[in-house]
């Protein structure tokens, strides 16, 4: 028996294939439809053309397969070999990937094993019935139709024994047990890197590895197909695609997805599959799943806008990045609120490869008056799962500072806790102040909202249902709420000071005057005083975090502790010693304290550098900062410092 | 012209620094009490103001001990002079240990050298002397605007609204040619430096001099006669260090006189106030194995000989106190050129 692809036979070339395919498509009389006079005078565009030719081969197979399947059952047990209808294969090259075409012309049974995956054709459905034209045993022709799954089951059974191995092995029953086997690791050298390329394309399975990216691409299709009207056994291999695609997103990891859809996407080129493993900076290591994405996301989100959180925006904004260095200096902060101008993205790339600390966020430092917390809230954000909220540059400095808030206080330390809100009692005619935590919250007892309506209730006529709304723009606009009906609290931009602008209260259209904010976040940030329990942000944040704080006097001990993973080092040191460049220190014992944190260690050309976030500098660029500038800046605070406290150490989670 | 601008350039990298092979010995800065007291000491140790742990400022003098400003928790006093030794600057910054920012607005006083009477000038920060010790200078980091006070009469007083607004962290150098007349960097919104004549009396600006690019830091030290404008990269990766003089009677001059140029990532902070015909800055040595070295030379202005005068590979800063220049590295001040009157011991 034998099987007739006039497109598949072994002395066809991928370019052969490709280019008939093509000349069948763009050339064929049968294909192109007697058109209206009026229309030939019109000159297509490439869009029109391709929607012209692409309706007319969906109708030219439709007609086809309509006219074939008036005709009998064929049975498959009384013929030699099975032609597929000349009509359909158009159709269907016509609506197939390039790169999926060009496995084809080496292997028929590649051939089959790519439709039975569903890489050809689109919405192909392996239940469809499908023109044939057969070759009986007793010679003679015969055409009419048959479904998919059947001509593929004929095939495997006289030709590719290999994939109907694959068929079973790769079935739902067994998927997982046959996927882990596969080693989806690359290595670094383009030439093993162009070798592993090769020998999955040449793999049997590649197909069946193939439809795992293509799946996952189309369950949103697969779901709104089930919401259509379809046929029973259309809607039952809809539903068994569903599920094989829930079993893919379940049992297989991000970095092998992207692995595969690399794999898939680059069929035609090693070289681009292999750009993306070969390469060394983080950009690119982001986008092959190497790296998490928070590294580069949020420095693209300022860089290119919301399109950033797409793929595609971001191995776009990966490829800029790469491409022009510069970039980072002027662009990707959160605002103007970092130091000016920050590193080159070659500086960052470098710092950030393996680099520790978490930054899920974006923080505005010139908009919190207290550097101090930025740097608190950066360590919280770094050993709690906490999100912080994605940071617009209204609401920045707040999200800080309820990070803040939220990491250190607890009702131990209330009477310490600096952020009150101070009203007379009615009473005792008495001041008295309570302890608050800035912003709405609907269940925390001393949230902003709570407290406020705690005081009202107590000092204005209000009904006990009345509610507190927080709004903590600094571009708010207060026309815009009606402020007749409960309690508004927003910023008042005719009473600002330095870089605070004090807040208004509003019940029912009233302002009140009698209820203040005393809000200055001042905290020792290590303690002041040398015993254990000392008062400062530090030693409520390594209870409230559990976690672990250890003294790091020297190089050896960084180079150490920041081998353990998540781990972070932090300090004090003064800012004229850490950036001498930016800060001039003209004066014995002048100092600018500033926190920082330390989190990767690079050695290079003997000298040592050590990547640095300081308060004021963008949480996405970190600087390389030689140890002898920072081991300086800690030396000269501790000069000045009122303990003279060492002021440098590493944090880590207890276990 | 082009041809004598060569000569120049060529003349000035041929001239050669003339670095000692022998390794360079630091004396310790010799201080009868804890250095990390002190914010001023005469050269003599006659007039001494330091900051006791409670957060008071006093001055010794003549072995006398007075007040200069009462005791308060968590303050940190930083104190300015010149060479004339007439006033001095206590710049008085409460919150140190507690409020962190590197912007906030400070109480700037201004008393007479040896006395502890100071006055209230205003808040501020990076406050500065000019023309003889008559005209004090400060920054308001949050309403971006420089203030010159005439310190004779308080009437007069100048201010200038910077227009930068790309860098938060910004502190402008400033400097005076005369009365009426001032000199200060800015940023424009491209974020390149660029330093700027105000004449108050027409009312006109004048730019002076623009970086290349926004890697450009530029920094300018003001003595009597001279403005040294120092143009330093701000990253290690750029490589274009360079100094120009400026005559204060005639800033205008189409083409600055370059007094140093190199292909070095310097970092600058240069010093023109310590000895006659010479400046002091700070030069990266990048040795053959691309280890950086940072070093204090001086510039010879007259022959353009530079002479390191360190060997402490990361010297980032140079302090002129009162006929001593000193540096800190690592906590510890070093005496680079003057003499130490007390004893002292050798690095």
């Amino acid at each position: 028996m034998r099987t007739l692809l006039p497109f598949l036979q072994g002395r066809w070339t991928k370019f052969y294939s490709l280019a008939l395919t093509c000349f069948i498509i763009l050339f064929s009389k049968n294909l192109i439809c007697s058109e209206d006079p009026k229309e030939k005078q019109k000159t297509l565009g490439i869009l029109e053309t391709y929607v012209q030719l692409s309706k007319t081969n969906k109708s030219k197979a439709k007609e086809t397969l309509n006219k074939l399947k008036k005709k009998p059952v064929i049975n498959l047990n009384d013929i030699e070999s099975i032609n597929l209808h000349s009509t359909y294969l158009r159709s269907l090259f016509f609506f197939s990937k390039n790169n999926f075409l060009n496995l084809i012309s080496n292997n028929q049974c590649n051939f089959f094993s790519l439709l039975e995956n569903k890489l050809l054709g689109r919405n192909l459905k392996l239940s469809s019935l499908v023109p044939i034209i057969i070759k009986k045993k007793d010679g003679g022709k015969e055409s009419g139709t048959i479904s998919l799954s059947e001509i593929i089951d004929f095939i495997y059974k006289q030709k590719c024994p290999k994939q109907k191995e694959n068929s079973t092995l790769f079935s739902k029953k067994h998927f997982e047990k046959t996927f882990s086997k596969f080693n989806f690791e690359v290595s670094k050298n383009e030439i093993s890197c162009l070798k592993t390329h090769n020998n999955f394309i040449k793999n049997p399975d590649f197909p069946y590895l193939c439809k795992i990216p293509q799946f996952l691409k189309m369950e949103n299709k697969f779901l709104n197909d089930l919401n259509q009207e379809m046929i029973s056994l259309e809607e039952e291999e809809t539903i068994s695609d569903l599920k094989i695609t829930k079993l893919y997103k379940k049992s297989i990891s991000i970095k092998d997805k992207f692995f595969l859809e690399n794999l898939c996407k680059n069929i035609n080129s090693g070289k681009k599959f292999c750009s993306l493993y070969t390469a060394k900076d983080v950009w690119t290591k982001v986008l092959n799943k190497e790296l998490p994405k928070f590294k580069i996301l949020h420095k693209c989100k300022q860089i290119l806008g919301e399109q950033a959180s797409k793929e595609v925006g971001l191995a776009k904004c990966a490829k800029l990045l790469k491409s022009k260095p510069n970039l980072c200096a002027t662009r990707g902060s959160l605002g103007k609120t970092v130091l000016f101008p920050t590193p080159k993205c070659t500086e960052i790339s470098e710092s950030l490869k393996k680099g520790n600390l978490i930054t899920k966020y974006h923080d505005c430092p010139s908009k919190v008056f207290n550097q101090s917390i930025t740097n608190v809230s950066r360590i919280i954000l770094h050993f709690s799962d906490n999100n912080s909220k994605d940071g617009s540059i209204d609401n920045c400095s707040f999200e800080t500072m309820k990070t803040f808030s939220k990491g250190i206080y607890s009702e131990d330390i209330d009477e310490l806790w600096p952020m009150k809100i101070c009203y007379k009692s009615r009473l005792s005619k008495k001041n008295t102040c309570l302890s608050y935590l800035p912003g709405y919250d609907k269940k925390s007892p001393i949230s902003e909202n709570k407290v406020l309506e705690k005081i009202l209730k107590k000092t204005q006529p209000v009904l006990n249902s009345l509610k507190c709304y927080i709004s903590n723009k600094k571009s708010f606009n207060p026309s815009r709420i009606a402020l007749n009906d409960g309690c508004h609290v927003f910023y008042d931009f005719n009473n600002c000071n330095d870089n605070k602008c004090l807040k208004r209260i509003i019940v029912n259209n009233k302002n009140i005057k009698n209820i203040n904010y005393n809000d200055d976040p001042n905290f020792y940030y290590f303690p002041e005083k040398v015993y254990k329990d000392a008062f400062s942000s530090i030693n409520f944040l390594k209870n409230n975090l559990n976690i672990n704080q250890v003294a790091i006097n020297n190089l050896n001990q960084i180079r150490k502790f920041l081998i353990g993973r998540n781990k972070v080092i932090h300090g004090v040191g003064c800012i004229q010693n850490i950036y001498p460049r930016h800060f001039k220190l003209r004066s014995m014992n002048q100092c600018k304290p500033t926190t920082f944190i330390i989190d990767n260690i690079i050695e290079k050309n003997k000298n040592i550098y050590l990547s640095t976030r300081t308060s004021i500098d963008d949480i996405h660029s970190p600087r390389l900062i030689h140890w002898s500038f920072i081991y300086n800046s800690l030396k000269t605070y501790q000069n000045v410092h009122s303990t003279k406290s060492w002021t440098l150490y590493g944090l880590q989670k207890n276990n | 012209m082009a041809f004598k601008k060569i000569i120049r350039f060529f003349i000035l990298l041929t001239m050669g620094i003339e670095i000692s092979v022998a390794k360079i010995k630091h004396k310790v800065l010799a201080t009868n009490q804890s250095p990390g007291k002190i914010r001023f000491m005469s050269n003599n140790g006659q007039f001494v103001y330091y900051q006791k742990k409670s957060g008071e400022l006093l001055l010794s003098s003549n072995f006398k001990i007075s007040t200069v400003l009462k005791k308060e928790k968590d303050v940190h006093y930083t104190i300015y002079t010149t060479p004339l030794k007439k006033r001095i600057i206590i710049e008085k910054e409460k919150s140190f240990q507690k409020v962190f920012n590197l912007i906030k607005s400070n109480e700037i006083y201004v008393t007479d050298f040896g006395e502890s009477n100071p006055t209230f000038i205003s808040k501020g920060n990076s406050p500065k002397f000019h023309l003889k010790e008559d005209w004090i200078s400060f920054f308001d980091s949050y309403k971006k605007i420089i203030t010159f006070q005439n310190l004779s009469s308080n009437n007069i007083t100048y201010k200038i609204k910077l227009s930068n607004k790309i860098n938060p962290f910004f502190f402008p150098e400033k400097g005076m040619l005369r009365d009426f007349s001032v000199i200060y960097t800015d940023i424009n919104n491209k974020g390149i430096q660029g330093l700027i004549h105000y004449n108050f009396s027409k009312k006109k600006s004048r730019i002076i001099f623009k970086g290349n690019n926004i890697f450009q830091r530029l920094e300018i030290c003001e003595n009597d006669s001279s403005i040294f404008l120092g143009v330093f990269p701000l990253n290690k990766e750029e490589n274009e260090s360079s100094i120009y003089f400026i005559k204060k009677e005639d800033p205008f001059k189409k083409n600055l006189e370059v007094i140093y140029k190199s292909k070095s990532n310097d970092i600058g902070n240069i010093e023109c106030n310590f000895k006659k015909n010479y400046i002091y800055f700070i030069k990266n040595f990048k040795s053959e194995d691309k280890r950086s070295s940072f070093e204090i030379v001086k510039l010879n202005l007259k022959n353009k000989k530079l002479i390191k005068l360190t060997g402490m590979k990361f010297a980032t800063n140079i302090i002129i106190m009162d006929g001593k220049l000193l540096t800190i590295k690592d906590g510890e001040y070093y005496l680079i050129e003057g003499n130490n009157k007390l004893t002292s011991k050798e690095f």
